[in-house]
């Protein structure tokens, strides 16, 4: 071992303070304060979904100038826990367009469509809009609206850094690709749990064509 | 220092299952465990990222703050895995990278004033000139240098811990060595001991 080498492997030895209660009541008390922030968070940002669902709704309705209001989409519950899983994801064969690229699809499901600000995965036969998130996989960029740190539990997505929250009706995951913080939400209804949600993303290319959107 | 368990901070620290209870806080199930973890490994944390910021404690001892926040918001899932003492490795790693990036702006301001840092624990024992060399180096390569001489991890440790491929390692390791050794080579041309002194 060369002169360096063990110079280096003697700062391995130097000393440090014991652990005392004090320290050890410290990180706690901080791990859980930020627990309770970050619950405190996610409700909030839960409300917001829950509204901006409302909204997109609407729109939806109001963009549509069809005679007969527009059916809600249909209410699927999420399935237990113990049900979860039973969704396999498989490699995405079909077409792809330039803004947002996959690898994976949950078996069965279908790409709906893809704008420059979101890709849309779900079950054949949805005819919802593009705009609604219902009971599907989402991919966007982050609004440039929202300036904040992302937050939820820190998760890595390959070998991106990436938070995974619950957002109420929904699993969101945003991670950074390197140039794009990117934005996967799975409904709950799908079934779909963290870990296949984070693979999913995992399989996420964002091409030049993408685009953030605001508010 | 060795990584695992047999490492000799670790032996010392005589761990405690004792949990604490934080005055008007519920218990959680997990904050027990968390307790023990972090009376075991904590010094072993604080030793890694006094040698990631080339000597700066207080700098350090936000780290390690930061790094165990992030453990225990993330302690089911990393406990599930069996990957506890990897994912505290990773966070640190990651939050001294990190802090390198997001703060080099702001850190480089005229001050009249010396800063205020935390004494060493034993300021006779500190290798001061390996320290100001260490602060020379690129965040990552320090990194890597880091984690397989000072805390003697493999190599897929480091690479697990830094997110990047073996090979990266070992070329990070040995191009940091290098540097290492040509700065202890000419000691007048050390940095200072300043660990925010790099502009990597």
């Amino acid at each position: 071992m060369s002169n360096v080498e063990d110079r280096l492997h003697r700062l391995g030895d130097q000393p440090v303070p014991t652990v005392s209660d004090d320290v050890v009541r410290g990180d706690l008390r901080r791990s859980r304060s930020e627990l309770t922030r970050r619950r405190v968070r996610m409700g909030a940002a839960g409300l917001s979904i829950a509204a901006v669902a409302a909204i997109g709704t609407t729109a939806v309705v109001a963009d549509d100038t069809q005679p007969t209001p527009v059916a809600p989409a249909p209410h699927i519950a999420a399935p237990p826990d113990q049900e979860r899983n039973k969704i396999e994801l498989v490699a995405y064969e079909g077409e792809q367009k330039q803004g947002f690229l996959i690898e994976k699809v949950p078996e069965g499901f279908v790409l709906q469509g893809v704008t420059p600000f979101n890709l849309n995965v779900t079950r054949p036969g949805d005819d919802s809009h593009i705009d609604d998130f219902r009971n599907k996989i989402v991919v966007m960029l982050e609004s440039r609206s929202v300036t904040g740190a992302p937050h939820g539990d820190p998760v890595e997505v390959g070998d991106l850094d990436g938070w995974l929250r619950d957002s109420g009706g929904a699993t969101t995951l945003t991670y950074i690709d390197g140039e794009h913080r990117v934005v996967v939400q799975a409904w709950d209804s799908l079934g779909l749990t963290s870990d296949q949600v984070i693979e999913f993303a995992e399989g996420v290319t964002v091409t030049d064509e993408a685009q953030a959107g605001i508010g | 220092m060795a990584a695992g368990p047999a490492d000799p901070v670790s032996r010392s620290c005589n761990p405690r299952r004792v949990a604490i209870r934080v005055r008007g806080v519920r218990q959680r199930p997990q904050d027990a465990e968390f307790e023990e973890f972090v009376r075991r490994r904590r010094p072993y944390l604080v030793t890694t990222a006094r040698a990631l910021t080339a000597g700066d404690h207080h700098l350090a001892e936000d780290l390690v703050q930061g790094s165990l926040v992030r453990l225990y918001l993330a302690w089911g899932r990393a406990r599930k895995r069996g990957e506890v003492e990897a994912y505290a490795r990773r966070t640190l790693v990651n939050a001294f990278i990190d802090h390198r990036r997001r703060s080099f702006v702001a850190r480089e301001k005229v001050t009249s004033e010396v800063p205020e840092q935390a004494a060493p624990a034993a300021e006779e024992e500190v290798d001061a000139e390996l320290l100001a060399a260490l602060a020379g180096l690129p965040p990552r390569m320090r990194a890597a240098v880091v984690l397989r001489h000072v805390n003697d991890l493999s190599v897929e440790e480091t690479a697990d811990a830094l997110g990047c491929s073996t090979g990266n390692v070992k070329s990070q390791t040995a191009r940091g060595l290098a540097k290492l050794r040509e700065a202890l080579l000419q000691p007048a041309s050390l940095p200072s001991a300043s660990p925010e002194g790099d502009h990597s």
